[in-house]
């Protein structure tokens, strides 16, 4: 399946030609076009790629045609094919456990937050997610569309880690997935990394290419999460402190050569990848939704995104004075030998009362375009996620958000009836419904949801039935 | 010239011929566009009209399918870009979407009708359109609702049945 983007294909012959697998495609010519109550083969393949991953779970009982068709790997991959091309209308949510406590060092606990947690903004290939938690280092992988479940062995066992950042991506020439961990521990030995290749009986391994220096010592490791481009993991190193001339640099992991190697950042200025402390005397902005002037409670400085198949950088211009725009959007172009050039490709600059909705919240994460698959022409729309647990939609053309996904606290939720209409809020009713309850959501250092995307993935050991995933809906 | 639209007949398999714009037709379909294609060189420079003989779709049939036609091409040459509005974002109200809501919201044989027109015709819009509608039809029926609505013979044997509802057991 290739998906159709240009502004006059109306031809079929993509779809067609894809098929399913199975070939079962008589004559259509020959049969007679209407009156027929039921539809040929091949139709209803083309109908059957069209349901849910739920609904198609249950028709493998159907039939035997039925069964093989659906399991087999070219449905699953036209499926997902078919999925992707889709703009993004939902997105899962994992419910979070109370605080816990974490025995961090001896006969000393701290409490653990955000546990289990979704792992970045999106899923990779197939729709699959990693869920961790923090506290015990335990990770799996996810199909959040089926639910299905696969439970990693656990990690970087033998003493305790202060924080850890771990992501999942696939490995097209291989087509496995690897998942890697890296975490410092609470004394002074130095930090680690871990790979796992899924299904490989071998479980956490030292990655293969790695050298004794690759791992920076500079390396902070944050709690945002490695963001897939170009088969590589990415990650924002920041400068070592603020003092420091070191602006920072970005980290990338091969998911081929499991090796480690810095890349440039853009052409920022100091202020742009300094790093910010609880202390700073910034001025913020009044935050509309917490009329209580707080403060983020972590560093931001930049972010990195995927869109469109390319490594991005976020400039955060919301408390500048000096620049006007409210964010720039950074295209990588890499190559394989080392040059790599970062060029300016979007900007978001809100309109002033528009602006305020962004204004405190910590972290902004560009999630997509909402385009025909192009590299965001300027006119395009584009999906930005943030940690006030909120989607929304900027258009450039208004210079304004329309906020698509607000996410509840758990404890709220339970008390409240009228849930339907908190997925898709206007702006007003969202003020007033923070009005009523101004403690509803808080500003976090992670994003709890995940871009949904149908999908028939199967990894061998996953467990069904389990996982409480949520799954929101970006319309009403 | 330019403001003379060239305009083909499509006669129906029951005989009625409908008028409809060569421009918005072959933008259209990939079947009627290659049929042109092919009738082109004999009718240059000829002021005949040209009737093209669709056999596999009833009048009423290809009736909707030209509103259909007429309607998306008008939209795309005022919005400029045709598939725009497959793209609009979750919750946007867009006047298509609108109208593919209610043109899909007809009984079954109609629809199916209607994907067996756009399989013919090659309407890629419309095909996935209707394709989307029969499966969003399907999507909360039973097993067995499902071997009723296609004439499918359960060939499972009791212990495949059972096991092939294990394994999906989390779905039901």
């Amino acid at each position: 399946w290739v998906p159709a983007h240009g502004p006059t294909d109306f031809t079929l012959g993509a779809c067609k030609a894809q098929a399913l697998g199975g070939g079962s495609s008589p004559n259509k010519k020959s049969r007679p076009a209407s009156t027929t109550r039921f539809l040929p083969d091949d139709v209803v393949g083309e109908v059957l790629l069209r349901l849910p991953s739920k609904s198609l779970a249950r028709f493998r009982s159907v039939c035997r045609s039925w069964d093989r068709l659906i399991s087999s790997s070219a449905f699953i991959e036209t499926h997902q094919a078919l999925a992707v091309a889709k703009p993004p209308t939902k997105f899962a949510l994992v419910p979070t456990a109370p605080p816990h406590q974490w025995n961090l060092f001896p006969h000393y606990d701290v409490p653990c937050l955000e546990c289990p947690r979704i792992i970045g903004p999106k899923p990779c290939r197939g729709g699959l997610v990693l869920l961790g938690q923090r506290c015990t280092r335990t990770y799996s992988v996810c199909n959040p569309s089926t639910g299905g479940r696969l439970r990693l062995p656990p990690c970087l066992t033998g003493y305790s880690y202060l924080s850890s950042c771990a992501g999942i991506g696939f490995h097209e020439r291989t087509g496995e997935y690897k998942v890697v961990v890296i975490a410092s521990p609470t004394d002074y030995r130095p930090r680690r990394c871990e790979v796992l290749t899924v299904g490989d009986p071998a479980g956490w391994r030292a990655p293969a290419g790695v050298g004794s220096c690759s791992l920076p010592a500079s390396f902070h490791v944050q709690n945002m999460d490695p963001v897939v481009a170009n088969g590589c993991l990415h990650w924002a190193l920041r400068g070592a402190s603020r003092v420091s001339d070191n602006h920072g640099a970005v980290l990338s992991f091969s998911l081929a050569s499991e090796s480690f190697r810095r890349l440039p950042l853009p052409p920022f200025t100091k202020d742009d990848v300094r790093r910010c402390f609880k202390d700073d005397s910034r001025p913020y902005a009044e935050n509309p939704r917490k009329p209580r002037y707080i403060k983020p409670a972590t560093p931001t400085g930049p972010v990195l995104a995927e869109l469109a198949g390319h490594l991005r950088m976020l400039r955060d211009l919301r408390h500048r004075d000096d620049m006007d725009g409210t964010f720039e959007v950074w295209r990588l172009d890499d190559d394989e030998h080392d040059s790599s050039a970062w060029s300016l490709t979007y900007r978001v600059d809100l309109a002033e009362h528009a602006a305020k909705r962004l204004m405190t919240t910590w972290f902004v994460v560009p999630l997509c375009y909402l385009a025909g698959g192009g590299d965001g022409d300027s006119c395009d729309r584009i999906m930005l996620a943030t940690t006030m647990q909120e989607v929304h939609v900027y258009d450039p053309r208004t210079r304004t958000l329309e906020t698509v996904v607000s996410v509840v606290d758990a404890d709220e939720k339970a008390t409240s009836p009228n849930l339907e209409n908190r997925t898709k809020f206007q702006q007003e009713s969202t003020f007033s419904l923070c009005g009523r309850d101004e403690d509803l959501l808080s500003s976090k250092d992670f994003l709890r949801f995940v871009l949904f995307q149908e999908s028939l993935v199967h990894l061998e050991g996953m467990e069904y039935g389990n996982t409480e995933l949520e799954i929101l809906d970006a319309r009403v | 010239m330019a403001s003379e639209k060239k305009v083909v007949f499509l006669r129906s398999s029951d005989g009625e011929a409908f008028e409809v714009s060569e421009e918005v037709i072959s933008a259209a379909s990939v079947t009627i566009k290659g049929m042109i294609d092919e009738e082109s060189p004999s009718r240059a420079d000829t002021a005949a009209t040209t009737t093209l003989a669709i056999p596999n779709v009833t009048a009423a049939t290809l009736s909707r399918v030209l509103h259909y036609v007429n309607k998306h091409f008008d939209a795309a040459a005022v919005v400029g870009r045709p598939d725009d509005y497959i793209f609009c974002a979750p919750g946007d109200e867009h006047p298509l979407a609108r109208f593919d809501d209610d043109f899909v919201d007809v009984d079954n044989d109609t629809l199916i009708d209607l994907v067996h027109a756009a399989e013919y015709l090659h309407i890629k819009k419309l095909f996935d359109l209707t394709c989307k509608a029969v499966a969003d039809k399907l999507k909360g029926r039973t097993i067995d609702q499902i071997r009723e609505t296609f004439g499918i013979v359960n060939d499972y044997t009791v212990e495949e049945e059972v096991e092939v509802y294990r394994e999906n057991s989390w779905a039901f």
